[in-house]
């Protein structure tokens, strides 16, 4: 059993059916999902899955972030998406919807996916966390975010511009 | 020789109350990053008392109590006012950094009045939902933007759709 952690709340007309067909395809696997909530009929159906909203556990969420085998953001409003820096910097495989901010800050050192193909992310998924085809590099991914997004390169810039 | 003055940061941010994984912990974090590694400023971060300000412990930043359970609006005014009479009494030429919320970019265009170098940072400029309130605050958050002038953006993408007659840089987001 891989555990795979999502951001992102499903888009209520394009989504919800999709999430469905996700949580089966994967139902031998842990999901940890931070989204808003979805209501009760639907968390009810998933109990292996573990609904996050408004995380205020700082503890809670460094487990989860070491603990995953992959992660996954499906959300489809972002400027940066710090989630997934955070998982590069633990080496952890990413997949994102392909988003042109995303892929602006992140360029080829993650997986996408067109928004809302689902039918996509799965097989992609299926890649990354069961038959060891998932081919990025991780460490690679890893220095990408050290040489452009370290706290010491962001503050040097930052003084820059207001000193 | 005269002895030039250390140069003053002040930086501003609305902190919720039942979030932490928001921008404004990096907001905070940063902040406190430079406040310890560049001794040659003195760097100030007014806040108010949310989840995320409880996480970085920092002896030179300054909470704003507000009661968690009043309504947005009021919290909203409360903690502007806080920080423009917290931060009125500093040297003008002291440098003001606003993280995006409303609270804090209020603040900003007033202290601009004084402050001559004030910014503000911005993640993302995206409209989450086309509900008349959320609208409403966006098209606010735009227009304060605008009077602040000098923004300063942690993704270019963001900031090549941002039109303005201002300022504009980019810095990327600090990743801790």
């Amino acid at each position: 059993m891989k555990n795979i952690y999502f951001v992102g709340t499903p888009n209520k007309e394009k989504g919800i059916e999709e999430f469905h067909k996700l949580a089966l395809e994967f139902k031998e696997h842990h999901f940890f999902w931070f989204c808003f909530k979805l209501g009760e009929g639907i968390e009810k159906m998933y109990p292996r899955i573990e609904f996050l909203v408004g995380f205020d556990n700082e503890a809670m969420k460094e487990r989860i972030k070491q603990d995953m085998d992959a992660f996954v953001c499906c959300s489809h409003f972002e400027g940066f998406s710090l989630p997934i820096a955070e998982a590069m910097m633990l080496r952890k495989p990413v997949l994102a919807y392909a988003l042109d901010e995303v892929v602006d800050v992140y360029d080829d050192c993650i997986e996408y996916v067109q928004p809302f193909d689902f039918d996509r992310m799965i097989v992609k998924l299926r890649e990354i966390i069961d038959n060891n085809a998932y081919k990025k590099d991780l460490y690679k991914a890893e220095q990408y975010i050290l040489d452009h997004y370290s706290p010491d390169k962001v503050t040097d810039k930052l003084l820059d511009i207001i000193l | 020789m005269k002895d030039e003055k250390q140069k003053i940061v002040i930086a501003l941010t609305s902190d919720p109350y039942h979030n932490i994984y928001g921008y404004a912990l990096v907001f905070i974090r940063l902040f406190d990053y430079v406040q310890k590694n560049k001794p040659d400023l003195s760097v100030v971060l007014f806040s108010n008392d949310g989840t995320s300000s409880k996480v970085v412990n920092n002896a030179h930043f300054k909470q704003i109590r507000l009661n968690p359970s009043s309504k947005l609006l009021r919290k909203f005014i409360e903690l502007s006012v806080g920080f423009i009479r917290n931060v009125w009494k500093y040297d003008k030429h002291s440098i003001v950094i606003a993280n995006a919320e409303i609270p804090e970019l209020l603040a900003a265009c007033v202290l601009k009045m004084k402050f001559k170098r004030t910014y503000c940072l911005i993640q993302d400029l995206c409209l989450r939902d086309t509900s008349p309130a959320s609208r409403m605050i966006h098209s606010l958050r735009m227009f304060l933007i605008r009077c602040i002038g000098n923004v300063i953006f942690t993704n270019r993408h963001t900031m090549n759709q941002f039109s303005m007659k201002g300022n504009k840089f980019y810095i990327g987001n600090p990743i801790f």
